[in-house]
């Protein structure tokens, strides 16, 4: 039975692009389950794929920065994923090109400490009874396991965890 | 060149490239959303366009890779390159560099501060830099009465025997994509009462009170001296030296980071650490 809280896991470069450059508003991808393979294999969680895990997308990340993967398809998907984003919020006028460029250069870099792993922790509640969380449509499911969404996120909504780095 | 997007100016183009991009993958993302009202049309043949032009089949296994690498090298080509070094040197003028990119130049008062064990330190101090647990930095010089372009980071380095367990903690200056080390201190928990210090400044202060020593720099005298301004270009120091039974000279180490104003210089983050005791203590847990 899922719990009050959601979790979400993301690298370290999204949390300081949502405070630096979208005024603290934060996406969140989230789940229910912090780790779907310790739930019964009856219930919802035992359908969420390995890519939709918190627990797997945080220790993924983790290994991959540890170890240094230039390989890591995770972080290669990040890096697209967030060249997209900069060149979507140069065009609707909400970053300059300054900022873009830097988003681009960060991405870009050879820094590994931007891609550690952070962990999200939402109090469930207020989201939901605000009406601002969104279950993600099966055909942008990674399964049929639940996946939900909160597109606007406020800094005092929720409480990060950090890994160490090493 | 996508030609349906031939009459839009490059940024607005790229926009439209960006969002079709996004959609691919994660539809439900807010930022795929159509933002022009014709946007939704314009995505679909743009999309056909770009399958067409680059040769994609849509019964491909890989079909929506390879579109949306098609849709990004479109919009690469209209946005031009990006100077990474000049957006990086920005963001560390700024203070927002991730910290890992610096690269370390130490100071020589440090080599001679830690003598034959130094390799060892420079390895610490690259470490509590490059993965810091904390970091805390000072900006450009636009809040009157604060040091600029310092940089501070602390970093536990657990041990197995508690007693040899401590906080590194390292400050420098800040200069395009390096950052020249000016202090490096192991600071032991049973040394120094660290409950409750929330930034590396604080650490540091408290440090110096406890291996420090009052110094006199311009007007002020203590043994952590934040910052003070000095008019001309020097900065007179003066160091009050208790002396010790037995021994006719202590080695005091006194860093100031000079930084030059409008009016003259100012002198930050002033401290005038007692090396020997410091290297007493270094050797009581075990350095």
């Amino acid at each position: 039975m899922p719990g009050p809280v959601l979790y979400s896991a993301n690298p370290w470069i999204a949390h300081v692009f949502a405070t630096r450059y979208r005024h603290g508003i934060h996406f969140a991808w989230c789940s229910e389950y912090f780790d779907p393979t310790t739930e019964s294999s009856t219930s919802a969680a035992a359908a969420i794929a390995p890519s939709s895990s918190p627990c797997g997308i945080f220790h993924k990340l983790k290994e991959d920065c540890d170890k240094e993967d230039s390989h890591s398809s995770l972080i290669k998907g990040y890096r697209k994923t967030f060249k997209q984003l900069a060149k979507a919020w140069l065009a609707d006028a909400s970053i300059d090109q300054a900022a873009y460029e830097e988003i681009v250069a960060d991405v870009k870099s050879s820094s590994w400490k931007i891609w550690r792993p952070v962990l999200y922790v939402i109090p469930r509640k207020p989201i939901e009874d605000a009406g601002r969380l969104k279950a993600v449509r099966r055909e942008d499911r990674a399964a049929f396991g639940p996946e939900l969404q909160i597109v606007d996120l406020a800094p005092h909504e929720f409480d990060i965890i950090t890994s160490p780095l090493r | 060149m996508i030609s349906s997007l031939a009459d839009l100016d490059r940024v607005t183009a790229a926009g439209i490239l960006a969002r079709a991009a996004l959609s691919i993958f994660d539809a439900a993302n807010p930022a795929a959303t159509p933002v022009l009202s014709n946007e939704q049309a314009l995505r679909a043949k743009v999309i056909r366009e770009a399958l067409s032009s680059y040769g994609i089949s849509d019964h491909s296994n890989d079909w929506r890779e390879r579109l949306s690498d098609a849709l990004d090298a479109e919009s690469d080509a209209l946005l031009g390159p990006v100077d990474d070094k000049s957006a990086l040197e920005r963001q560390a003028l700024k203070g927002d560099l991730p910290s890992d990119l610096y690269k370390v130049i130490i100071a020589p008062q440090i080599a001679e501060c830690y003598g034959r064990k130094f390799p060892e330190e420079e390895r610490n101090i690259e470490l509590t830099v490059h993965s810091p647990d904390m970091e805390q930095h000072y900006g450009p010089p636009m809040k009157p009465g604060e040091p600029h372009l310092i940089s501070l980071f602390a970093k536990t380095f657990a041990n197995q025997f508690p007693g040899r367990s401590y906080l590194m903690l390292v400050a420098g200056e800040r200069n395009g994509l390096a950052l020249t080390v000016f202090q490096a201190w192991r600071l032991y928990p049973e040394d120094i009462n660290l409950v409750g210090a929330e930034n590396p400044l604080e650490m540091l202060r408290r440090f110096a009170f406890a291996f420090g020593h009052d110094v006199t720099v311009g007007d002020q005298t203590g043994r952590f001296i934040f910052q003070v301004d000095i008019p001309g270009g020097r900065v007179p120091v003066k160091g009050v030296i208790p002396p010790v039974p037995g021994k006719t000279r202590r080695e005091i180490n006194v860093t100031i980071f000079s930084q030059k104003t409008n009016n003259g210089t100012r002198a930050v983050l002033v401290v005038g650490i007692d090396l020997d005791k410091y290297r007493e203590a270094l050797h009581k847990h075990g350095w």
